[in-house]
């Protein structure tokens, strides 16, 4: 899994869990390059033709993040500053590589919280799994 | 025409807004949290985003409890609110073939690859009230939910992503190819003024942001024989598709959230017109769980590519300027507006019809 794979768990995150993970990251110095600012994204899709058509717009949240030199970038869904915060922070901490230790620290954080989020996909999954059917013909059909 | 301009009136307009506030918040009930109306009216939330055209489902649940209730006021606030935000650009184009699917269902075939599942709908229901809802509270939904998982089979799983059920078709020769649509230049309606013909692009986006009842109208009204769209529904689709961005920094696809939809492909009537007679397809998808708008939208992009329309339904230019519902409750609430010189030149024309016609009477009796 690489680093931007890994700071997409922040998208799932509750509010305790941005927190934790701004406490986790502000241990090491780093530069806010471009505060949080919310915008929108034109959402295009791909219909059954292959034809590219844009769907609709979705707000999200941006920030980028300075440590060591290294640029980190965070794009969420919705009006999330902190999330997008935090994500562009690890991004930035995975991107430079160091300190060593806090990296791993981030990295066990990320992916402690995408095993909760794959967890409760596959709850709800396995809830939707029980609604397949296979209607029975009628007699004569 | 005749508008007139008018003046004055502010502070019985602002006592007019807080009346209409006060009327919301009157009653014994205590406030409606917007997270209750997000994630308990949901249904009303994804119809919101998809005519407002803003994907933002906490923006949406506000506007829905600010304009307490009205779908139409709701989306034009979220389509306001769009106006005050940058772009900050577009995705890199998402096939729903990677959508984590919550429901799927087929008509046109019983058994399907990977199955049908139903999900969360109360189709196949009576609808009667339920009147358990009436005492709904904490200690109900937590037994409720408790009962739910209990039920759950160790071994029910669902795969990551299904197979379309329209590519069963294609695979036989029965459908029309992807290949057969004509490559056109990308348009953006929010960027653009739509000219017509409009390329099938444009009216795709235009009917995603379209109001359901609008679009529920005239698809019917091909359905029941104004037209000769007779679909059958191929594949029903309700789930989250990813939104992805190319990274600033690495330029590779950066994913920033997953975003729910619905799709539907319509099977309709077939066709010769390369020699060999295939079926034709109408396609749908919108934002949110919103079935009946995306079976409309699919109903419609088949009718618009008639050749030779026939009815208001067949009609592109008919169908895309009567579809947006901020538009028309716009215009339909425009008549509110003062009209009073258009009113008074009417009076003034129908006394002056009156007097000729009295003297005419006047003149026949003589």
């Amino acid at each position: 899994m690489d680093n931007i794979d890994m700071t997409a768990a922040v998208i799932g995150m509750n509010d305790r869990e941005i927190n934790e993970l701004i406490e986790l990251l502000a241990t090491e110095e780093m530069t806010i390059t471009r505060p949080p600012r919310s915008g929108l994204i034109m959402m295009t899709v791909k219909d059954s033709f292959d034809t590219d058509f844009h769907l609709g717009e979705v707000l999200v949240t941006e920030a980028t993040v300075s440590v060591g030199g290294n640029e980190g970038f965070g794009m969420v869904t919705g009006e999330e500053p902190r999330k997008a915060l935090a994500r562009a922070a690890a991004d930035a901490l995975l991107r430079a590589g160091r300190p060593e230790r806090l990296c791993e620290a981030v990295q066990a954080f990320l992916s402690d919280a995408q095993n909760r989020q794959t967890a409760q996909v596959a709850a709800e999954a396995a809830l939707t799994a029980t609604t397949r059917v296979s209607f029975d013909l009628m007699p004569g059909a | 025409m005749g508008y007139v301009a008018v003046k004055g009136g502010t502070e019985a307009i602002e006592r007019a807004c807080r009346l209409f506030a006060h009327e919301r918040m009157k009653g014994e009930s205590g406030p409606l949290e917007v997270k209750q109306v997000k994630e308990q009216l949901y249904l009303a939330v994804d119809r919101v985003m998809g005519e407002g055209g803003l994907y933002a489902p906490d923006l949406a649940a506000l506007a829905f409890k600010q304009a307490a209730g009205d779908t139409f006021e709701a989306s034009f606030m979220l389509r306001a609110y769009r106006a005050t935000q940058a772009r900050l650009g577009y995705s890199l184009p998402v096939s729903t073939e990677r959508m984590r699917v919550v429901r799927r269902i087929s008509s046109a075939f019983k058994d399907i690859p990977g199955g049908q599942i139903l999900g969360p709908t109360s189709d196949y229901t009576l609808r009667l009230l339920d009147f358990d809802l009436l005492e709904d509270d904490d200690a109900r939904r937590k037994a409720f939910r408790e009962r739910l998982f209990a039920d759950l089979p160790a071994d029910a799983e669902i795969p990551g992503t299904f197979p379309k059920v329209v590519a069963i078709l294609r695979r036989e020769g029965l459908l029309a190819e992807a290949a057969s649509m004509p490559t056109e230049e990308l348009f953006d309606i929010t960027r653009r003024s739509l000219t017509f013909p409009a390329p099938r692009n444009a009216a795709l986006q235009t009917m995603a942001r379209g109001e359901t009842g609008g679009m529920l109208l005239l698809a019917y009204s091909s359905m029941r024989g104004y037209g000769n769209i007779h679909p059958i529904l191929g594949e029903l689709r309700v789930g989250y598709i990813p939104l992805t961005v190319p990274h600033p920094v690495t330029g590779e696809p950066y994913t920033i959230g997953e975003v729910k939809v619905t799709e539907a492909e319509v099977v309709a009537r077939f066709e010769g017109k390369n020699g060999m007679p295939q079926f034709s397809l109408g396609y749908g998808l919108c934002f949110g769980q919103n079935e009946i708008k995306a079976i409309s939208m699919a109903v419609l992009d088949r009718c618009t590519r008639s050749d030779q329309p026939s009815c208001p339904a067949e009609d592109q230019e008919y169908v895309l300027y009567h579809i947006d519902g901020i538009e028309a409750m716009g215009f339909c609430n425009h008549w509110k507006l003062p009209h009073y010189v258009d009113f008074l030149s009417d009076l003034d024309r129908l006394r002056k019809a009156q007097k000729i016609a009295r003297q005419e009477e006047c003149h026949a009796d003589a």
